[in-house]
């Protein structure tokens, strides 16, 4: 138990790193182009919260497989439908 | 029939908590863990319509959905960022004293979840008044004005929706672990049965992630 509690209060402390990082981050001029980068944090947040809070690496097969399942569909939905807007070249309308 | 009634008993003496359907409590734990994860799976999907949205407008009308972000209360934000993950770590430290039998510190972490994640609704709804008496509905008056109007308006769209969906699904979780700390009180888990206090954990940390991956792309990336 000792090293259950130990293991919640070390990434409890990365997480808050990671997020003041994040805000820090969000201070630095960064074009407005990339300030995309800054969900970035969160990310490495969510994997760090699914393996440790949500312990996914000692889950059941299947609710592994459920989680990478989801993550999957979710790079699909988002990446089937930017291809569109970042692909599309928009043309001046000429008289 | 005589022997039927012992091997009940005895079975119940062994496993209380486990159903007729499953093999063992091992197979119901995993049953039940697995179900959860599968209700995130598709949770995961529906957050996903919502970045989408975000992703699609931000990258057609970029100044003025930033502008709109620029509007937002970022001091809020962050508050209720720190408190959600510090509720993450209090549920999952009760869930560790659940699993070593300490009812007592399980239903105290219950409580200190439930209060973490009842301020983190407080603060949303005082945010949600300054919003408002700030003119930032996207409907009739709307404070940003000129060229940028359009992408601000489908900005604060996109966040009252978000954060409304959000906290329907926090004020479910504040449920949810209040009645996990009811049945500790009632000696549910006084054996160490542990299954339903870390199937409320996986929801309760995944509305954690939602705010997580909710916060930069409201309070941060639009503040250049």
């Amino acid at each position: 138990m000792r090293q259950r509690h130990r293991l919640n209060l070390l990434l409890w402390t990365a997480l808050l790193v990671v997020a003041g990082l994040e805000f820090a981050g969000s201070r630095l001029s960064i074009p407005v182009d990339a300030r995309s980068v800054l969900t970035l944090p969160a990310v490495v947040m969510t994997v760090m919260i699914a393996l440790g809070y949500m312990r996914l690496r000692t889950a059941p097969h299947i609710a592994r497989g459920f989680a990478i399942a989801g993550m999957f569909w979710l790079i699909v939905l988002l990446g089937l439908a930017m291809i569109d807007p970042l692909t599309r070249v928009v043309f001046a309308v000429t008289k | 029939m005589h022997f039927q009634n012992t091997a009940l008993s005895m079975s119940e003496e062994i496993a209380p908590h486990t159903h007729f359907q499953y093999s063992d409590a091992d197979h119901q734990a995993q049953t039940a863990l697995s179900g959860m994860w599968l209700f995130l799976a598709s949770e995961v999907l529906f957050f996903g319509g919502l970045i989408l949205t975000w992703m699609f407008c931000r990258h057609w009308q970029l100044a003025g959905f930033d502008a709109g972000a620029r509007e937002t209360v970022l001091w809020i934000g962050t508050t209720n960022l720190v408190l959600l993950v510090t509720s993450s770590f209090v549920y999952s430290t009760g869930l560790a004293f659940a699993e070593a039998r300490n009812t007592r510190r399980l239903i105290q972490c219950c409580l200190v979840t439930m209060a973490l994640g009842t301020l983190f609704l407080l603060l949303k709804f005082y945010e949600w008044r300054i919003d408002l008496s700030e003119d930032l509905f996207p409907s009739g008056n709307f404070k940003v004005t000129g060229p940028d109007a359009g992408g601000a308006r489908m900005f604060w769209s996109f966040y009252f929706v978000s954060t409304a969906l959000h906290a329907l699904h926090m004020i479910i979780g504040v449920g949810l672990v209040g009645w996990v700390a009811v049945e500790a009180r009632r000696g549910a888990f006084a054996d160490g049965w542990s299954t339903p206090i870390e199937v409320v954990g996986l929801y309760w940390s995944f509305v954690d992630i939602v705010w997580i991956v909710l916060y930069p792309i409201i309070y941060l990336v639009g503040r250049g």
